[in-house]
């Protein structure tokens, strides 16, 4: 239970592939751990990719999408990719529009999102 | 009917242990992969409650033979926690008194079939989900 | 005790007997009561049930007074088809309904043979070991179904019309409540067929076409109700996915009319498509649809909409990085 999800840098992104089912404790870490990240490296831009996790409840989401809005207030532009279909469906049934977060089909997506966020 | 899995809810990671459950029974039931899902953010949405309100519970997952060989998987969420005093205005969306944005009761409901609650001040509350699988 | 009031009993159990059977939900239970009932409510110790295959087979369902051992050794013995009963079922070995074969007049081979024949002349009344006796199960077109083979009676002597009489009857339930149950069955697969057809519709009606790389169309034609508009969804989504397509154009031209729940699911989609990464346009709102959406409240602001398809496929390309120019 002592996980943490790694945060890789890439120039001047900040990648977060979450790669596995994430407790509410470790999901209020991963929030505290790329901000805190964001500031040491001065990131533009964050990936948080989420190929791999069949499902986003409330929690998660209600914590991305804040993510999304604390990284916004440290100059940081958080892009979410790679949501399965299925997670993307349940989570507009459940009620959820995270539409405070930039979204991506795939990280290679993502990064050209953030590259055109940048030139605009 | 049997009883397929009981899990105790007494730590937040038991709210992963929980949907777990769910995931692996509608995938032994064949639920179609957008079903599983639902069955499992309920489950998620549900155990949390569990444990934010009432800190301790059960929940019982059980797979019903419906008329017509119609297979349901139902979820039983139950605490001897301190019990709602409003369901009308829990049920409605953005209501809540902890973290989460309110929509663990109406989202879930959103999400399954039949969707029962039962809940006594001071004695506790029970939800009941059933999600019936689709043909085809 | 006379005989008209054993017939009568055994008329009475009979019927009771046959009307439970109305509850029962299996064929292979239905011969078996029979059977049992045959066995308990008339003069014969044995019984077996047998019911005509599609493929003109007898095959044996139900068994009375008959062991686990004899069950199986009739079971282990060739089917008889129609056809090789056709010799047997013939006018000059009618009773009433049924057909009873003295055994020196047919070749027909059974259980019984294996026993020593007790020296009997032909023309006296008595039962032989290797008689065959049928009664017949008839559907309401007068074809036989099925055939009630009954043997050894207890009072050693060949069936009569008053002692056939009332199995006749018994015989004519049993076979009513095979064709109900037969009629059900076929009505299932009925069911199952358009069900499936349904579904077939519902998935060729519901197109999702890749115009372009990373753009994809969905023409929504028709009435869209709540079962299509889930299902619609999914389909979309899992396109989006699997195309890797960054616009979607959802072309309402051919929706005549738009309700609140379409209009949520249309929303609904549009939310999803975009968690996933992909913009959506919508095209072809007219005057009707345009107005219903505003009275419904539904909030489109956020979403792009263009007059037809064609605006709507040079927008996505330009969302793209593409651009449509005349050829000089």
């Amino acid at each position: 239970m002592d996980y943490r999800v790694p945060i890789l840098k890439i120039r001047d992104v900040l990648i977060v592939p979450i790669q596995i089912d994430l407790d509410d404790n470790t999901a209020a870490r991963l929030q505290h751990d790329i901000l805190t990240r964001i500031e040491q490296t001065g990131a533009s831009g964050v990936i948080i990719d989420i190929s791999v996790l069949d499902m986003v409840d409330s929690y998660l989401g209600r914590m991305l999408g804040d993510t999304a809005v604390m990284a916004t207030l440290m100059d940081a532009s958080v892009v979410l990719t790679g949501m399965q279909p299925q997670v993307a469906l349940t989570l507009v049934e459940l009620g959820l529009k995270l539409d405070t977060i930039h979204t991506a089909l795939d990280m290679e997506s993502g990064i050209e999102l953030l590259d055109a966020m940048k030139k605009a | 009917m049997s009883v397929l899995r009981e899990i105790a809810i007494t730590t937040e990671h038991d709210i992963v242990l929980c949907r777990r459950a769910c995931r692996e029974v509608a995938k032994e039931y064949h639920f179609n992969l957008v079903d599983q899902t639902r069955i499992t953010t309920a489950a998620s949405e549900l155990a949390r409650n569990i444990f934010e309100y009432a800190k301790t519970g059960t929940v019982t997952i059980v797979i019903l033979d419906g008329p017509n060989g119609d297979v349901g998987l139902k979820a039983v969420f139950q605490d001897n926690g301190p019990g709602i005093e409003d369901i009308d205005s829990a049920m409605r969306e953005g209501w809540t008194s902890h973290k989460g944005m309110g929509l663990g009761l109406p989202g879930s409901r959103k999400l399954v079939d039949d969707f029962d609650i039962q809940s006594t001040l001071g004695e506790g509350t029970t939800v009941t989900i059933t999600k019936w699988r689709k043909q085809g | 005790m006379s005989e008209t009031t054993l017939n009568r009993r055994q008329l009475s159990d009979l019927i009771s007997i046959s009307a439970g059977m109305l509850r029962l939900k299996s064929i292979e239970g239905v011969c078996q009561t029979t059977a049992e009932a045959m066995v308990k409510h008339s003069v014969f110790a044995r019984c077996v049930v047998s019911l005509l295959e599609p493929d003109d087979t007898f095959v044996r369902l139900g068994f009375g007074g008959l062991n686990a051992k004899e069950i199986s050794a009739l079971r282990d013995m060739p089917k008889s088809t129609l056809e090789s009963m056709q010799d047997q079922l013939v006018k000059k070995f009618l009773i009433g309904r049924s057909y009873y074969m003295p055994h020196d007049q047919t070749d027909m081979q059974g259980l019984e043979s294996s026993k020593k024949a007790k020296g009997r002349s032909k023309t006296d009344n008595q039962w032989h070991p290797d008689d065959f006796l049928f009664i017949p199960l008839y559907n309401p077109d007068n074809q036989i179904i099925g055939l009630i083979s009954v043997d050894d009676p207890a009072d050693g002597l060949r069936p009569t019309e008053e002692i056939l009489l009332p199995l006749e009857l018994f015989a004519t339930q049993t076979a009513a409540v095979l064709e109900n149950l037969r009629n059900v069955e076929r009505q299932q697969e009925m069911y199952e067929q358009l069900r499936n057809q349904q579904m077939v519709v519902l998935e060729l009606s519901t197109p999702v076409i890749q115009v372009w790389e990373k753009v994809l169309v969905l023409p929504l034609i028709g009435s869209v109700d709540s079962a299509r508009a889930q299902q619609i969804m999914e389909n979309v989504l899992v396109k989006i996915s699997e195309t890797s397509a960054s616009v979607i154009i959802v072309d309402i031209t051919g929706v005549p009319v738009i309700d609140t729940l379409v209009a949520s699911h249309l929303i609904k989609t549009v939310s999803a498509a975009r968690l996933l990464g992909t913009k959506t346009i919508i095209t072809g709102i007219n005057p009707e649809v345009a107005q219903t959406l505003v009275h419904l409240g539904v909030e489109l602001s956020e979403i792009a909409t263009r007059s037809n398809l064609a605006r709507g496929i040079a927008a996505a390309l330009e969302m793209t990085g593409k651009q449509i120019v005349d050829v000089d």
